[in-house]
C-alpha cells in the first residue's frame, strides 16, 4: 500500500530521516547477509576443489592441485574485504560495491573450479538477485561492470573459457553483459517499487510519530493536571478535620484510613489497619449496631451513624460516621468520613441543659403559682387551726380546773366558765372546721409535694447510660411541671397505657420532649384564640416495635408552609421573645439520635396537630 | 587579536582512514587481478610436448583401424584435468565419421592393480564405441610420445599421423580445440599432421 499521506514540513523531514534510517538498516542487514554468503561460498569452493580436483600428478607423485590453493587462498582474499568492510563500514556504499565486485569474482572463481561448466555461469544471475536485496541499483551497475570487464578481458585472452568457442565476435562480451543488464533493469524496477513502499511506510510512520508525540504531549499535560488534581485532593483530604476510611465489611477490617487519623484521634494510621482494631476501639454497645448500619448501606445506600471511640490515650470520643457503599470493590466495602463530634455533643448537651433551664425558668412562675396557692390556703388553715387551738386550749384549761376543783363552788364556777367559753369559741364550729382545715392542708401539702417531685424528676441530673424509662411517669411529671402553661387554655386528658410500658432511654430527655410538646400544644390552642378552652390528649401505648407517645391538640394546627422546616434549629413561628426555635429541633435530635426513635407529626390547619414519639424497644 | 585555529582531530582521522581504505582496496584489487592472471597462466600453460611418430609404430600392441581414422588418447588415471578431455572424446566418438578411439590409461611401474580404478576410468569405459587400454609401464605412451595426460594422436587408415596434441584448449577446462577436432575427423591421408598443445598432468615422474 503506497497511499499518499499529507505531511507538514517537519513531518516530511522526519519521514526522510526515517526512510534513510530504514534504508541504512537494509544496507547493514545485506552487508551481514553477504558476509554469511561469501563465507558459505568460500567453504563451498574449497569443498568443490577438494571434490573435483584435490591433487595434480606427475606420474606416480601427487601434489595439491592449484584449485585447492585457489579456492582456499583466493577465496580468503574474496572473503576478507567483505568481512572487514562490514565491520568497519557497515551500511556504507563502499561495502556494498565491494560486495558486488566480490560476488562477480566468486562467479569467475566457481567457473574456474568447475572447469568452465556453462551452468556455473548462472551464478552471475543468482548473485545479481542477491545484490538486489541492497535496494540500490548502483550496486547492480557495479556488478554488471565488473562482470562485463572480466568477460571482456578474459574473452579477449581466452575466449573458450568464457564463451565456449575459440573465435567469438569482438562484441560477444556485450551480449553477455546485455543479459546481465537486462536482469539488472528488471531488478532495478523491483528496487524502485520497494523503495517507494519504504518511503510510503516512512511517511506513515512519520505521521504516526507526529501523532504519537502530540498524544504524548497531551497525556503529559493531562497527567500534570491529574497530578495537580491528586495533590489538591490529597491536601484537601489531609486538611479535613474528618478521617476518611474504607472498610472491608466481610472482615470488618479497615483497608485504608486518612493520615490525619493519628493527629485527630491519637491513634496511628497503621494501627487502624490491624484486624481487631474495630473491636478494640469502638464501644461494645455501639460496635455491632454500627457494623449493621454499614452492611445495610450496601443495599439501602448512604447513611450515617454515631458511636463511641476509644482514643489511643484511653479517652472516649464520639464519632459521627457518614458512609456509602464502595461499589467499585469486588467485596462488600464501605467508604466514609469519621467526624469527631465529641465537642459538638458537649455543646449540644449544654444547649439541652440551657433549654431545660429555659423551660424551668419559663415554668418557674407557673410552678410558683401552683405552689403558692396551696401554700396560701395551708397557711390560712394553719393560722385558723392556731386560733382554734387557742380557743380549745382555753376550754381544755377550764376543763382541767374543773377536774381539779376541790368543792362544788369552784366546780360550779368552772362549769360556768366552760359553758361561757363554749359559746365564746363556738366549739361546734371548730369541731366541724378543724378536721376540714387539716384535710385541706394535707391536700395542699400533697399538691406541693407532687409538684416538687415533678420538678425534681424534670431537673434531675442526666443519666450517663440508657435505662428502662417508665414512660407514664415521665408523661405525668412533664404535664405536672407545665400545668401553669396549659391550665388556663386547655384540659389535659391522659390516656396512658395501663401496663406502664417502659423503653430504654434517658428519662430527663424524654420528659423534656413531652414537656415541649405539651407546652407547644397549649400555645397552639391559645394561638387559636376565641377564648374557648381546648383539649390536649396525651396518650401512651405499647406497640410491636416499642412504645408510642402521642400529644394531640385541637389548636391552630401547623401551616403547610412551615412543616418542612419545623424541626430546624432556630426556626420558630412565635413572636420574638416567645420562642427560641430550639424546642422541637432539640426534641427531634433527642428522639432520633439519642434514642434511635422517630418523632413525626400530622396536622390539619385549624384542626390541631398530633405529634408522635416512637421509641424502639431495643 | 589573533585567532587560534584548533585542528579537527576527528576530521583528520577520518581522512586518514579513507586514504588507508582506498589504499587497501587498491592493493586488494591488484592482488585479485594478479591471482587471476596467474591462474589463467597456469590454466593455459601446456604440459611437456611429446612427439608422435609419423607412422603408427609396429611395436604397438594397440590395433589400428584400416578403415577409418584411429584416435588414441593417453590419460593419467588420476588426473582431474583430464575429465574435460574425456568430454571431448565422448563428442568425437559420437560424430558421424567417428575414428576408432581408444583411451589409453598410462599406469606407472610399481603401482598396485587398483591404481587405475577411479572416476576417470569408469567414465571412459562408459563411452559407447570407445576402447580402453591399460598401458602398464607406459610402453605405449613412450611409443606414441605421450608425456602429458590428455595427449591424443590420430592416424589415418593408412597409418600416417594426422594429429598430435590436446583435445582441450586449457588445463582441465571444458572446450574443444577446434583444430584438433578438425584434424581427427578429416580424411587426411598423407597430409601434414597438425600439432596442438596438451594441458594436463604429467605422465612421467618428476
Amino acid at each position: 500500500m503506497t497511499g499518499h499521506v499529507a505531511l507538514d514540513r517537519a513531518e516530511e523531514a522526519t519521514s526522510q530521516n526515517l526512510f534513510a534510517a530504514a534504508l541504512h538498516e537494509v544496507h547493514r542487514r545485506c552487508d551481514r547477509m553477504f558476509c554469511v554468503l561469501t563465507v558459505v561460498q568460500w567453504a563451498f569452493a574449497v569443498v568443490l576443489a577438494l571434490a573435483l580436483s584435490p591433487r595434480t600428478w606427475d606420474g606416480r607423485e601427487p601434489s595439491i592441485h592449484v584449485h585447492v590453493w585457489l579456492a582456499t587462498v583466493f577465496g580468503a582474499a574474496l572473503v576478507a574485504p567483505v568481512l572487514v568492510l562490514t565491520r568497519s563500514h557497515g551500511g556504507a556504499p563502499v561495502t556494498r560495491h565491494v560486495a558486488a565486485a566480490v560476488q562477480m569474482l566468486w562467479s569467475a572463481l566457481l567457473v574456474h573450479l568447475t572447469n568452465g561448466r556453462i551452468e556455473t555461469h548462472f551464478h552471475v544471475f543468482g548473485s545479481l538477485a542477491f545484490l538486489a536485496f541492497y535496494r540500490d541499483w548502483r550496486v547492480l551497475l557495479t556488478a554488471t561492470c565488473v562482470m562485463s570487464f572480466e568477460h571482456l578481458v578474459r574473452g579477449s585472452w581466452w575466449p573458450e573459457s568464457v564463451y565456449g568457442i575459440s573465435n567469438p565476435e569482438w562484441w560477444r562480451f556485450l551480449e553477455h553483459a546485455a543479459w546481465a543488464v537486462f536482469e539488472a533493469i528488471v531488478l532495478s524496477n523491483g528496487i524502485q517499487q520497494s523503495l517507494g513502499e519504504m518511503r510510503a511506510a516512512a511517511r506513515r510512520q512519520a505521521s504516526l510519530e507526529s501523532l504519537r508525540a502530540a498524544l504524548e504531549e497531551r497525556v503529559a499535560q493531562r497527567t500534570g493536571q491529574l497530578d495537580t488534581s491528586r495533590e489538591q485532593f490529597r491536601a484537601l483530604v489531609e486538611s479535613l478535620r474528618a478521617v476518611p476510611f474504607e472498610m472491608d465489611l466481610e472482615s470488618t477490617t479497615l483497608r485504608w484510613v486518612g493520615p490525619q487519623a493519628g493527629r485527630l484521634l491519637e491513634t496511628s494510621p497503621a494501627h487502624w489497619l490491624r484486624p481487631r482494631f474495630w473491636d478494640e476501639h469502638v464501644h461494645e454497645v455501639d460496635r455491632e449496631r454500627t457494623i449493621q448500619s454499614f452492611r445495610a448501606c450496601t443495599t439501602k445506600g448512604p447513611g450515617e451513624a454515631e458511636f463511641r471511640f476509644r482514643r489511643g490515650d484511653g479517652s472516649w470520643a464520639t464519632l459521627r460516621c457518614l458512609f456509602a457503599p464502595a461499589k467499585d470493590r469486588p467485596r462488600p466495602t464501605v467508604r466514609g468520613l469519621l467526624l469527631d463530634v465529641t465537642a459538638q455533643h458537649r455543646l449540644e448537651e449544654d444547649l439541652r441543659q440551657a433549654q431545660k433551664l429555659e423551660s424551668v425558668g419559663r415554668l418557674a412562675a407557673g410552678v410558683a403559682h401552683e405552689i403558692n396557692t396551696p401554700t396560701q390556703f395551708i397557711g390560712d388553715n394553719v393560722r385558723f387551726l392556731r386560733e382554734a387551738f387557742a380557743d380549745i386550749d382555753r376550754l381544755i384549761g377550764a376543763a382541767i380546773r374543773l377536774a381539779a376543783a376541790p368543792d362544788d363552788t369552784e366546780r360550779h364556777e368552772a362549769v360556768a366558765t366552760i359553758a361561757g367559753l363554749r359559746d365564746d369559741v363556738d366549739l361546734a364550729y371548730l369541731r366541724a372546721e378543724c378536721p376540714l382545715a387539716l384535710d385541706q392542708s394535707l391536700d395542699g401539702i400533697e399538691r406541693v409535694a407532687r409538684i416538687v417531685h415533678a420538678m425534681r424528676d424534670f431537673a434531675q441530673a442526666d443519666q450517663a447510660e440508657k435505662a428502662a424509662v417508665d414512660v407514664n411517669r415521665v408523661i405525668r411529671s412533664a404535664i405536672t411541671v407545665c400545668r401553669a402553661e396549659w391550665k388556663h387554655v386547655a384540659e389535659v386528658l391522659q390516656c396512658l397505657d395501663a401496663t406502664n410500658p417502659t423503653a430504654p432511654g434517658f428519662a430527663q430527655d424524654l420528659g423534656q420532649v413531652v414537656l415541649n410538646l405539651v407546652v407547644n400544644a397549649a400555645q397552639a390552642i391559645a394561638a387559636k384564640g376565641a377564648g374557648a378552652r381546648g383539649t390536649i390528649q396525651v396518650r401512651s401505648r405499647r406497640v410491636a416495635e416499642g412504645v408510642e407517645i402521642e400529644v394531640e391538640d385541637d389548636g391552630a394546627g401547623i401551616p403547610e408552609s412551615v412543616r418542612p422546616r419545623i424541626f430546624e434549629q432556630f426556626f420558630t413561628t412565635k413572636p420574638v421573645g416567645s420562642g427560641t426555635g430550639q424546642g422541637l429541633a432539640l426534641s427531634h435530635r433527642i428522639v432520633t439520635q439519642k434514642h434511635g426513635g422517630e418523632l413525626s407529626f400530622r396536622s390539619e390547619p385549624g384542626a390541631g396537630a398530633t405529634f408522635t414519639i416512637r421509641l424502639p424497644a431495643n | 587579536m589573533k585567532a587560534t585555529t584548533v585542528p579537527d582531530d576527528s576530521r583528520v582521522r577520518g581522512g586518514r582512514r579513507q586514504g588507508l581504505l582506498r589504499a587497501l582496496l587498491a592493493a586488494w584489487g591488484v592482488a585479485v587481478v594478479g591471482t587471476t592472471t596467474a591462474v589463467w597462466c597456469y590454466k593455459s600453460t601446456p604440459g611437456p610436448a611429446g612427439h608422435a611418430p609419423d607412422h603408427w609404430p609396429a611395436e604397438s600392441r594397440i590395433a589400428r583401424s584400416t578403415t577409418r581414422n584411429s584416435l588414441l588418447v593417453f590419460l593419467h588415471p588420476k588426473c582431474p584435468c583430464s575429465s574435460a578431455t574425456l568430454d571431448e572424446v565422448r563428442r568425437v566418438a559420437g560424430a558421424a565419421e567417428a575414428p576408432a578411439t581408444t583411451v589409453v590409461f598410462v599406469i606407472p611401474e610399481g603401482v598396485d592393480e587398483t591404481w587405475c580404478d577411479g572416476a576417470l576410468f569408469g567414465c571412459a569405459i562408459g563411452i559407447p564405441g570407445v576402447g580402453v587400454f591399460e598401458d602398464r609401464g607406459g610402453r605405449e605412451a613412450a611409443l606414441f610420445g605421450a608425456r602429458t595426460s590428455g595427449h591424443a594422436v590420430a592416424y589415418a587408415p593408412g597409418g600416417s599421423l594426422l594429429f598430435c596434441g590436446g583435445l582441450t584448449t586449457a588445463r582441465g577446462h571444458v572446450g574443444a580445440s577446434a583444430a584438433a577436432l578438425g584434424a581427427i575427423l578429416r580424411d587426411g591421408e598423407g597430409a601434414r599432421p597438425i600439432v596442438a598443445p596438451v594441458f594436463g598432468c604429467s605422465l612421467e615422474d618428476r
